[in-house]
């Protein structure tokens, strides 16, 4: 892949309006600024230059490359580069959560929907149907539920 | 010094500590070892200064350079599946990477400017491995990333995932 894929101001149409608006508005300027001084004072994920951040995502799944990429606007493009789209039924294969049971099972809090809850608006509910094969989000099993915002 | 092979090298971090190593410690970082070989021995000072890196992370670099000193040379081909796929790390490196958050990132920095590419892709698999299964605010709370997000643009995105029932 190519470094200049991921520069905000080369994304494909597809990502609308709000890449221009990173590109143009003065938050922009407002997170150079912020780079710059802490590329100054300190090292942090935030400062590490593009070349480094690619490399972070590529070793994360579609899921956790969505979760680090709506974090904030410097890493969307990125994740979006490498990943694109990913469903909310899409979830992490290889963590395992440990069930009341004592079994440990791939935990459905690790599937997108689930760890986007505070992303999402209120009134998407995630419920869980039956057991979902690794092609997850393919079956449909996860859905969606209106509910109102308590 | 111009006939014999250097065997130690003096590397001199950007605060002016010097530290002497083994040249075939040194040479782990690629930088290193290309000017080495491009300067040839009969040009080559001793002291090898690296700007862009501290004492600490230098000599924190080192320590890996060590105990690594004997792996085999990585393959050139290190797009290879296998590098990428797994984020799993080797005991003694996931130790070694025990340190504060600006520590690691000073050192994949520090790896990234030497060009010393295992130790580079254990830095980006630890930061991956702090990253896997948590939610984007646990990641911001983690990292200390601002949320420079505006209410629309939040919306912009769930529409272009389309992450809505009722799009």
């Amino acid at each position: 892949m190519s470094l200049f894929g991921m520069a905000p101001s080369s994304q494909s149409d597809d990502s609308g309006d709000i890449i221009d608006d990173i590109t143009n508005s003065e938050a922009r300027t407002a997170i150079e600024t912020e780079i710059f001084t802490n590329a100054a004072h300190t090292a942090a994920i935030i400062s590490l230059p593009p070349e480094i951040l690619l490399m972070i995502f590529d070793h994360l799944d579609p899921v956790s490359s969505t979760c680090l990429g709506v974090t904030c606007k410097n890493f969307y493009p990125i994740h979006r580069a490498i990943h694109g789209t990913v469903g909310l039924s899409a979830y992490i294969i290889g963590i395992n959560k440990c069930y009341p049971d004592g079994q440990y099972r791939e935990g459905w809090e690790f599937c997108l929907g689930a760890l986007l809850r505070d992303f999402l608006p209120g009134h998407v509910y995630l419920s869980v149907w039956g057991h979902r094969g690794h092609k997850g989000s393919r079956n449909k099993t996860l859905r969606f539920m209106q509910m109102e915002r308590s | 010094m111009s006939e014999t092979k250097i065997q130690k090298l003096t590397l001199v971090a950007n605060d002016g500590n010097k530290i002497e190593v083994d040249r075939q410690v040194a040479e782990k970082s690629v930088l290193i070892k290309n000017m080495l070989d491009d300067l040839g021995d009969e040009q080559m000072s001793t002291e090898v200064p690296i700007p862009n890196v501290n004492d600490t992370v230098l000599k924190k670099v080192i320590e890996w350079c060590e105990h690594h000193k004997n792996d085999p040379a990585a393959p050139q081909d290190d797009d290879s599946d296998s590098r990428k796929k797994t984020t799993d790390i080797d005991e003694w490196d996931q130790k070694f990477m025990q340190v504060d958050q600006e520590m690691l990132f000073e050192i994949i920095l520090a790896s990234n400017y030497l060009d010393i590419k295992p130790l580079l892709d254990v830095g980006c698999k630890t930061v991956a491995n702090m990253i896997k299964g948590k939610s984007p605010e646990e990641i911001r709370k983690t990292f200390n990333i601002t949320n420079d997000f505006t209410p629309e643009e939040e919306e912009q995105i769930r529409r272009e995932n389309e992450w809505a029932e009722d799009r």
